[in-house]
């Protein structure tokens, strides 16, 4: 019967049969209106859900949104709180809170605070005494004309604790990498930094908040917070592109007090990102006392060598000075046994002197016995060094040193070496109050003599116009200090750095031995624990400053 | 077979029904017990106009129940009515439906409970069966005396697309209370009176020559009978005739509980035709096609018509069939007379080039197939050519 069908206007029979007890009530689906069967789906639905809701892992209540006055609760709170349905009809839920927590409940409620973005917890009572923490969730509907809430809490002890047990394991780890004196800094292969410690962040000046967060949207470039490494980046993108861990050594770098080197370790991290990490190590302390040992090294071989060589011609030496004092003896016609051999001989004593004097013998052989004993001098001052000995040490003022050691250098008045100190202004520049130093006085004196000669030398190889120098005595980082300074033509870095190596000299063969500044550093450093500096550039003269410790009675220098 | 003894499976479904002076006091209360909050009342702009809804507001609104007025409604209800009052139903929460008015507002509340309960559109229920969803409840408060609707299984919606009149049978559409009240009707005008007293006879008599009958629908299909024609002109020509429209109010009643059950004939087949394309009034179709449809069912249920004739009247004892027929329809063509329903088809608009169309559609109306005597489509147009 159905229009809209294209049916024939005639149908079957059979059709129009069955359609006419249809019209009767007497098919399949004829029954006068029932709710039961939709009430009974219903009814199992709910009978499902209220199973679902009460196993629900989570503590369920339903209250009236103003008041909070509880309407429903699932089985699950009721075990979790150790109550029973009844006691909870009608209570409110803010009465179960930790006191204090009524307001932030109310909030919560009211829609103030975004439970999707950020859990709020609440202290809820345990069965059988105490509370537990229960993260809870709320979402505020109309039902019936009554504004309902529907509270969740979720018990998150066990989550508050692994999280307490995670912060603790990565602030023991975090407190690990930021107390290890190294600089670490993470990058990504973008370069941005993911990672910095603590030594690092204090050393560039960056603070850990521009360290690349998760989003990966501010984090600091690599070159713009370590640009005194410019090597490093190369190097942690290899690392990043192969995975081997690679050490550079001895970079140099920007220090706190200027240059520094720093050996750099990097290695790949394999937590599935692209990221490694360099382990920056500050070595400058190392490599400067890498090369004092080198010098020392280099020192102690020319020394046992200087003292060997002083030591085989101290033999011959004292051989030659014996030889010219018993000539000299044996000249005199004051002995009785120079007076008999010539009476012997038939040789008139007077008359050889009158010879000898006229031919200015004696004053040759005296020449050859000032220089002998200018040469076992040396010597002696040779083996003094070797021995390394500070038993004359003394307390003596720096000022009067260095008066000694100027009236010695004008005195050395040499011809062949070109150079004469009276045609050198010296200035002195005293401190007032500068107390005495612990020293070998003469070793002292030696020190600045050769400080003075060098100065000199090298004014006059220059051809120095007006040649000056000043020498200034003071305090210096708590030491005692002595610089020899002149206008005389510098030095480039590269002799700069080799000035106390021994036998090294600028001079031509024959003219310098090369020892003079290197026998300073043993005098200052070996047996004075004191410091040598060099200040100078090409064109700019130069400044050799020496630093004795003030405290050098407390005890024999330990190489002593 | 319509007038034979054998009787096959037959079924009955009435509503729960209050009827008496002042049942439609009882409204708020049965909507309440039926967990009713806030009903859609469904009516009409008559029934605004004559205060009666207006009533029925307050005593909702006074039981504590939030109303909700749905009344854009016409006569021969169509189905885009339907849908805006089931909008205004979901939109505004609706959980009832208080219908108060004659025919077409109890079917388009039947209507907006279709398509609440079961969604889609209106015009997707067409047919026997077809709603899969019990409606929401609802208290039916005719006021006129003849659709039935109130306790009927079927709801009649105007498709205004395809411009026909569906039908949507189902037992879901059996109202869950009907409130028969006779005073509501005492505002009927003297002519719909009179359309829906006709329709109630109609109603009586195709039910009892239908070939579904059976023996309790044709006790209240006789009942229905004997009382329009015994009180049908007196509440039309007495509208304050209260004793007449409590009966006439039973008369619907008893023969809306003998066709919901026993269905109906060719006189609903070929009204809903005219109905549905022409949009013309319900009752007075029935009035003029009663009679051509009695001459052609008569022989097919001879004994059957004979008892119609008695019940409204006539004295047939001992006489043979055509006499009897010619006796009946005069009974018809007087009682039509006797409440000023004589125009016919021709008068109504409609002409003979609508015939073939019309007689058509009725061809598919499901009440063809309850008609004693089974018709062509040749045969339905002779009839409507009869009634013009």
């Amino acid at each position: 019967m159905k229009r809209r069908s294209d049916a024939p206007q005639e149908s079957a029979p059979e059709d129009l049969e069955s359609l006419r007890d249809k019209l009767m009530g007497l098919g399949e689906r004829s029954m006068r209106k029932s709710y039961y069967p939709e009430l009974r789906a219903r009814m199992e639905e709910l009978e499902r859900f209220r199973t679902l809701l009460d196993n629900a892992s989570d503590l369920i209540f339903v209250i009236e949104a103003d008041s909070g006055r509880i309407t429903d609760i699932n089985e699950t709170a009721l075990r979790k709180m150790g109550a029973t349905r009844e006691q909870m009809d009608g209570t409110f839920l803010h009465t179960l809170l930790s006191p204090g927590q009524e307001q932030a409940l109310a909030g919560l409620l009211r829609g103030e605070a975004d439970t999707l973005q950020s859990s709020v917890v609440f202290n809820l009572p345990l069965a059988g005494g105490g509370r537990f923490p229960a993260e809870i969730t709320t979402s505020v509907l109309g039902l019936d004309h009554r504004s309902l809430a529907v509270v969740m809490a979720r018990d998150v002890t066990a989550r508050l604790e692994s999280q307490r047990e995670l912060a603790r394991a990565w602030g023991y780890l975090r407190s690990i990498v930021d107390a290890m004196p190294s600089l670490l800094v993470g990058v990504n292969e973008t370069l941005q930094i993911t990672l910095m410690n603590a030594h690092c962040a204090a050393m560039t000046g960056v603070g850990a908040g521009d360290v690349q967060d998760v989003g990966g949207t501010k984090g600091k470039l690599l070159s713009d917070v370590l640009p005194w490494l410019p090597e490093l980046p190369g190097a942690l993108l290899e690392t990043m592109k192969d995975g081997n861990t690679r050490t550079l050594r001895r970079l140099p770098g920007k220090g706190p007090d200027g240059t520094a080197w720093y050996d750099v370790t990097i290695f790949p991290l394999n937590q599935g990102r692209h990221e490694a990490v360099a382990r920056i190590d500050d070595v400058s302390s190392r490599v400067r006392m890498e090369e004092v040992l080198m010098q020392t090294e280099k020192m102690l071989s020319v020394g046992a060598l200087a003292a060997g060589m002083a030591h085989e011609i101290n033999n011959p030496l004292a051989g030659i000075l014996q030889g010219v004092q018993s000539v000299l003896r044996r000249f005199s016609p004051d002995l009785a046994a120079n007076r008999a051999a010539a009476q012997r001989a038939g040789l008139d004593l007077d008359v050889m002197n009158a010879y000898l004097d006229d031919r200015e013998i004696p004053s040759m052989l005296r020449s050859v016995q000032e220089s002998g004993i200018r040469a076992s001098r040396i010597v002696s001052n040779i083996l003094e060094f070797s021995r390394r000995s500070d038993m004359s040490k003394a307390q003596v003022q720096l000022s009067q040193l260095v008066d000694k050691a100027l009236e010695l250098a004008v005195n050395e008045f040499d011809l062949k070496k070109k150079y004469d100190f009276r045609h050198v202004r010296i200035t002195r520049v005293d401190a007032p109050d500068l107390p005495s130093v612990w020293c070998v006085p003469t070793q002292i004196e030696q020190v600045i003599l050769n400080l003075l000669k060098n100065a000199a030398q090298a004014m006059a190889a220059a051809g120095t116009v007006e040649p000056a120098i000043t020498v200034r005595t003071g305090w210096c980082d708590g030491m005692a200090c002595a610089e020899v300074e002149d206008n005389g033509p510098g030095m480039p870095e590269s002799v700069r750095e080799r000035v106390f190596e021994p036998f090294f000299t600028t001079k031509g063969v024959g003219e310098g031995t090369g020892l003079g500044l290197s026998v300073v550093y043993y005098i200052v450093v070996e047996q004075h624990e004191g410091r040598v500096g060099v200040r100078s550039a090409p064109g700019e003269g130069a400044a050799i400053s020496i630093r004795l410790p003030m405290n050098g009675q407390e005890g024999p220098s330990r190489r002593g | 077979m319509a007038d034979g003894q054998e009787l096959g499976l037959r079924k009955f479904v009435a509503p729960e029904f209050v009827f008496g002076e002042g049942a439609s006091r009882l409204a708020a209360r049965h909507a309440i017990n039926l967990g009713a909050r806030r009903p859609m009342l469904v009516t009409d702009a008559g029934l605004i106009n004559s205060g009666w809804s207006r009533m029925l507001e307050e005593e909702l609104r006074s039981a504590g129940l939030e109303c909700v007025l749905f009344s854009d409604i016409t006569a021969n209800p169509k189905d885009h009515e339907v849908m805006a009052g089931e909008e205004l139903y979901r939109c505004e929460g609706c959980d009832a439906l208080v219908a108060l008015g004659g025919g077409s507002v109890l079917d388009c509340a039947k209507g907006i409970g279709v398509v609440n309960a079961c969604g889609g559109h209106i015009t997707q229920y067409e047919g026997v069966d077809t709603i899969h969803s019990p409606l929401p409840p609802m208290v039916c408060i005719p006021t006129t005396s003849g659709s039935s609707a109130d306790v009927s299984q079927f709801a009649i919606i105007t498709d205004t697309t395809r411009k026909v009149k569906i039908a949507l049978v189902s037992k879901m559409l059996v109202p869950d209370v009907s409130l028969l009240d006779p005073i509501p009707t005492t505002t009927m005008s003297a002519a719909l009176t009179a359309e829906t007293g006709v329709d109630a006879l109609t109603h009586a008599i195709e039910a009892y020559v239908s070939n579904a009958n059976s023996p309790v629908t044709d006790m209240f299909a006789l009942e229905s009978m004997r009382l329009v024609h015994r009180w049908l002109v007196h509440a039309v020509r007495d509208p304050m005739h209260i004793k007449a429209r409590s009966q006439m109010c039973l008369a619907s009643l008893d023969a809306g509980l003998a066709f919901s059950n026993a269905i109906l004939g060719a006189v609903h087949g070929m009204a809903h035709s005219l109905g549905g394309s022409l949009d013309l009034p319900h009752g007075e179709c029935n009035a003029i096609l009663l009679g051509p449809v009695i001459a052609f069912n008569f022989p097919s249920a001879p004994r059957r018509y004979r008892k119609v004739a008695k019940a409204l009247g006539c004295a047939v004892e001992g006489l043979p069939d055509d006499e009897v027929l010619d006796m009946l329809l005069g009974a018809v063509k007087m009682l039509r007379a006797e409440v000023n329903l004589n125009r016919n088809l021709g008068e109504l608009g409609v002409t003979r080039a609508d015939i073939p169309r019309l007689a058509g559609l009725a061809m598919q109306d499901p009440c063809i197939l309850t008609n004693p005597r089974k018709p062509a489509q040749a045969d339905l147009e002779a009839i409507y050519e009869a009634a013009l």
